[in-house]
């Protein structure tokens, strides 16, 4: 499903050049779960973001669904973005003056969804993530397992090829932690692809496969479990 | 998606009550401030647009030519020109002359008698080429006879009663005039709009002229004329004017002195309001100069107050950041998030011209009083309403949207979902706008003080002669000359006995009253002298006592007594008529003769007067002749001296009593001198309160805009705050750091905008032939002010954010 080569990311600022990815090849099979981890400024977000087509590469080639991507200019990107993605952060970054509802429906509105349909789909996550009786509360009101968990609903909305997770059990108790990793689990046995940056051992430990990344590459990629 | 950003509109525009409240208020005054002025200047321009054919109707105005060039102008010129001009050019298709009643007009029906003003006779076609509504009677017959008299709607509801009473039509009635002649009534029109350069209160037919003033149909010298003239469909105006050099040429110029010409220009109907300011026009006219000052001003308040959005809406970028990032990742276009930040924009603006609208008609009356007219209000015609709603509508949403919506949605989700967006007052472009409303506030400050300084100056400046503790009356109208002679004789000394009156004096006109009262004098020279030396001066007509009861000191010669008055009189001449006469010395002129009317009317000067201002400041002294021959003064003034300002009344019932049991047959009317002088200043106060109104808007809307950005860049800073507490900061030293940004494009915004108000000062004082100097203090004053209040605006948030508990700072965090 993805593949790059020679991936490169350097960030210029005034005077100092940083090398965030430096070559990574790395390949994402169809209904893999990969966990990325590193120390702090490995370039694993990095990687997530060039990835999730937030942020382009400096060189190299980034092929998703085997189309070149890497190049495409923002326009497009945002079109491959909107039909095959869906992100989770470790922020949540729910929008605070929408609602639980409105939050989750918000990707379906930028992908022309008629509006009967939104409204099933959207009730259907609700009752799976057990967040249909907090439909009308605002992000604000809610703790931050619940966010998250509408933050999971929201990324997964438009049945997303591939889910992006950037720490999602981050700002999360263990408990809360707990339930968002067996959510995302869940997903990828139902078939979603999912690549998750993780500094937890235990969070990883759900994934298939372990990607450790140093200085911008990837140093070791140990299979936890074959996947299936 | 549409109902997803306006909701989301809605919620933040709560949920930032603050800066949504300063928003919306900033906005809607200057929509307000705006719009006011915008009805303002529309009504300005409006003038003479209700005569259909007003594309093709020109004025005709006399210039004269010394061999130095242009000398005079005046707004008035000869009666035949008119007819010799349909005569000679077939493009000219229809000619209108019209003339003013110079004398007092009493009007009398049955028991009812008022002195009228604005009575003019015009010709019969009037209402071929203006579109005065006429109510009744027939236009096209109604200026036809002699005698025949059109009166306004509110001048004939005077005499007839009001109009629903009117039993039968008024057409047919007879209405006397000075107790001389009786006019038939041929027709009311109504009111004259008040946006026509000529008002009137009642039409007199052209063919009465004659018998009242003499015949004028070969008098190519008396410029005592409104001539104007209606071109055919498609004339050329430029060939016209090169037509008309020729006709002046061959009318006047080629029989007259060879030194001396006249030539004749022409001027659209409708520009005459605004660009013409002639010696003898009908009404003291608008200032097209000021009237773009205003518009000027209109637009630069509505770009003050987007300024504002603009501002508030980057500067809290950061905020919206985060959820840019969101919808970018999640499938959002940059086009889409343009659409939802302009609807933001679009909802604010919408709430605020809601509101402007409110107070638009809440205020009305208020503006109303402001510019002394009513003007048309935008709410007069549902057309111009929509028209001007939507244009702001959807400009301010534009222009306040655009720029926010280009900035935050030009956001790098990689970027904003980690970190923040700073915004800063340093951003350039935002710089910009604070530093362009401060600008613009401190010049009409500046514009302000300017003005009022030169009315102050104008307050107070030696006029020549003393204003107060004058009233005057207007003189009576219908007694033959020696009868008023001999009743006003009675009246002055009737009058004397009363202590407290000085002196009582009779003139056919009075400083700073109505300029049509003057004449001007043309090929005036001393008796012998050639004839290329004749000029032209003012000139007015006064008794004995003038000089006295006005206080106008005379430098050579003696005052007019009852020896000068007889037989043709003599003159007296100011300091000006003296050096154009050719005297250097006053004393030398006293005993000489001037050639004043004709070679048969030689008057010796009895006296040379100092220059005084007859004419408002904005006028140079004119060389002014006045004559002591007097047998139909227009005004009687009577100099009073009293202890408390409470006798004036006891002496004007005093003055009223003595007048009606002398001049029996006339109504009794006076005003103030002191009043009537400073009136001429009217329209100049105006325009001070107007700008200065408006500047307090502009700096109230700069400073809401100040206030919001001040707080907000607070709230970025507030762990900046606390960590420089912590590290021992006292709360002066943090108030300073956070005045100082501000506090330096203030005084930048002082330095650009002393020039330029310098440069509109300048232009303004061009008007007045007597300047106040712009003083260094003005700028000051205005720097100390708008500095203030930036210090206020900005401290008042500084210096709370410095007291704040700096844990509370960090913990926010």
């Amino acid at each position: 499903m993805i593949r790059t080569e020679k991936l490169v990311k350097i960030y210029q600022t005034e005077d100092v050049e940083t090398t965030a990815l430096n070559e990574v090849d790395i390949q994402i099979n169809e209904g893999e779960f990969v966990a990325i981890m590193g120390p702090s400024g490995c370039g694993k977000s990095t990687l997530l973001n060039v990835l999730g087509m937030i942020d382009s590469p400096t060189s190299g080639h980034y092929y998703f669904l085997e189309q070149e991507v890497g190049g495409l200019p923002e326009r497009k990107r945002s079109n491959v973005r909107k039909h095959n993605l869906g992100f989770v952060f470790q922020s949540f970054n729910l929008i605070d003056e929408l609602t639980v509802f409105e939050n989750v429906e918000l990707p379906m509105l930028y992908t022309n969804t008629p509006s009967a349909e939104r409204k099933s789909r959207v009730e259907e996550l609700l009752e799976d993530m057990k967040m249909m009786h907090r439909r009308n509360h605002f992000p604000q009101q809610l703790s931050g397992g619940q966010q998250q968990r509408v933050a999971v609903a929201r990324a997964i909305v438009n049945n997303p090829k591939l889910i992006l997770a950037d720490e999602p059990t981050g700002n999360l108790d263990s408990a809360n932690g707990d339930e968002v990793m067996r959510l995302m689990a869940e997903l990828n046995a139902a078939g979603t692809t999912i690549a998750m940056v993780t500094h937890s051992q235990y969070c990883a430990e759900f994934a298939n496969r372990i990607v450790r990344m140093l200085d911008g590459q990837i140093v070791t990629e140990n299979v936890v479990r074959q996947f299936l | 998606m549409l109902l997803n950003h306006i909701k989301i509109a809605f919620r933040t525009l709560i949920r930032k009550k603050f800066y949504s409240l300063l928003n919306i208020a900033g906005l809607a005054l200057g929509i307000v401030a705006a719009v006011f002025i915008w009805q303002y200047v529309a009504f300005e321009r409006s003038y003479d647009n209700f005569h259909e054919d007003r594309d093709r109707i020109y004025r005709l105005h006399a210039k004269f030519f010394t061999p130095a060039g242009q000398d005079d102008a005046d707004a008035m010129n000869a009666a035949p020109v008119g007819p010799a001009l349909k005569a000679e050019y077939p493009e000219v298709e229809e000619y209108v002359r019209i003339t003013p009643e110079y004398g007092r007009t009493v009007f009398r029906y049955g028991e009812k008698q008022f002195e009228e003003q604005k009575i003019y006779y015009t010709d019969s076609n009037f209402f071929d080429l203006f579109d005065y509504k006429i109510l009744y009677g027939d236009p096209t017959n109604a200026l036809v006879e002699p005698f025949s008299i059109i009166l306004t709607r509110s001048m004939a509801q005077r005499y007839l009663g009001h109009e629903t009473d009117w039993v039968e039509s008024p057409i047919g009635k007879t209405i006397n005039v000075n107790n001389q002649v009786d006019m038939k009534i041929t027709g009311i029109v109504e009111d004259v709009p008040e946006n026509s350069h000529f008002k009137f209160n009642a039409l007199v037919s052209f063919v009465t002229f004659p018998s009242t003033n003499g015949d004028p149909t070969n008098q190519w010298e008396w410029n005592d004329f409104y001539t104007y003239v209606q071109l055919q469909e498609g004339a050329d105006m430029e060939e016209f004017q090169q037509n008309l050099d020729d006709f002046a040429d061959r009318h006047l110029n080629s029989q007259g002195s060879e030194e001396y010409k006249v030539y004749y220009g022409i001027q659209p109907l409708q520009s005459i309001h605004l660009n013409s300011n002639l010696p003898y026009e009908m009404e003291s006219n608008g200032d097209g100069k000021t009237v773009s000052f205003l518009l000027l001003m209109a637009i630069l308040i509505l770009i003050i107050a987007w300024a504002n959005y603009i501002n508030l809406s980057t500067a809290r970028a950061e905020e919206r950041a985060q959820e840019v990032g969101v919808r970018k990742v999640i499938g959002a276009n940059r086009m889409s998030l343009i659409n939802q930040f302009l609807i933001e924009s679009a909802l604010v603006n919408f709430i605020a011209l809601a509101l402007a609208l409110f107070l638009i008609v809440l205020c009305q009356p208020l503006m109303d009083n402001l510019v002394g007219k009513q003007v048309e209000t935008i709410f007069d015609s549902p057309g111009v309403l929509f028209l001007t709603t939507l244009l702001v509508l959807i400009l301010g949403t534009l222009i306040s949207g655009m720029y926010p919506a280009f900035v935050l949605s030009g956001f790098k989700p990689a970027k904003t979902l980690k970190s923040s967006a700073k915004g800063g007052i340093t951003d350039w472009f935002r710089l910009g706008l604070v530093t362009f409303q401060y600008v613009t506030s401190i010049v009409l400050i500046i514009s302000t003080m300017i003005i009022f300084r030169q009315l102050d100056y104008m307050k107070n400046m030696d006029l020549g002669f003393s204003i107060e503790e004058k009233i005057i009356v207007n003189a009576p109208s219908v007694y033959n000359d020696s009868v008023q002679s001999q009743l006003f004789d009675a009246f002055r000394n009737t009058l004397l006995q009363d202590p407290r009156v000085i002196s009582v004096s009779a003139s056919s006109a009075v400083p700073g009253k109505y300029y049509l009262d003057l004449d001007s004098r043309g090929g005036i020279r001393m008796a012998g002298a050639d004839e290329n030396t004749a000029a032209s001066f003012t000139s007015y007509r006064i008794d004995e006592d003038f000089f006295g009861t006005y206080g106008i000191s005379i430098i050579a010669g003696k005052d007019f007594s009852r020896e000068t008055s007889a037989d043709d009189g003599a003159l007296a001449i100011n300091r000006a008529a003296l050096k154009l006469l050719g005297f250097t010395n006053p004393d030398d002129a006293i005993g000489k003769r001037v050639r004043f009317q004709s070679d048969e009317r030689l008057l010796p000067i009895a006296n040379v007067f100092e220059n005084y201002h007859h004419k408002s400041l904005r006028h140079a002294y004119e060389p002014t002749i006045l004559w002591n021959h007097l047998p139909d003064p227009l005004y009687y003034t009577i100099k009073y001296n009293i202890s408390s300002t409470d006798q004036v009344k006891s002496i004007i019932e005093n003055t009223e009593k003595t007048w009606t049991s002398i001049f029996t047959d006339n109504p009794f009317q006076y005003f103030f001198f002191d009043e009537q002088y400073n009136a001429q200043y009217e329209a100049d106060k105006r325009l001070g309160k107007i700008i200065g109104t408006f500047a307090l808007f502009a700096v109230f809307i700069a400073c809401l805009g100040l206030f919001g950005l001040t707080s907000y860049m607070i709230s970025i800073r507030t762990k900046e705050i606390g960590i420089r507490k912590v590290l021992g900061a006292s709360i002066n030293a943090i108030v300073m750091v956070l005045t100082k940004d501000f506090l330096s494009i203030v005084l930048g915004s002082i330095v650009i905008a002393i020039p330029l108000s310098l440069y509109f000062g300048r232009q303004w004082l061009e008007n007045f032939a007597y300047k106040s100097n712009l003083s260094w203090w003005i700028f000051v004053l205005a720097a100390i002010i708008a500095l203030s209040i930036a210090v206020i605006t900005i401290s008042i948030q500084s210096i709370r954010a410095a007291m704040t508990n700096p844990v509370d700072s960090l913990r926010s965090e």
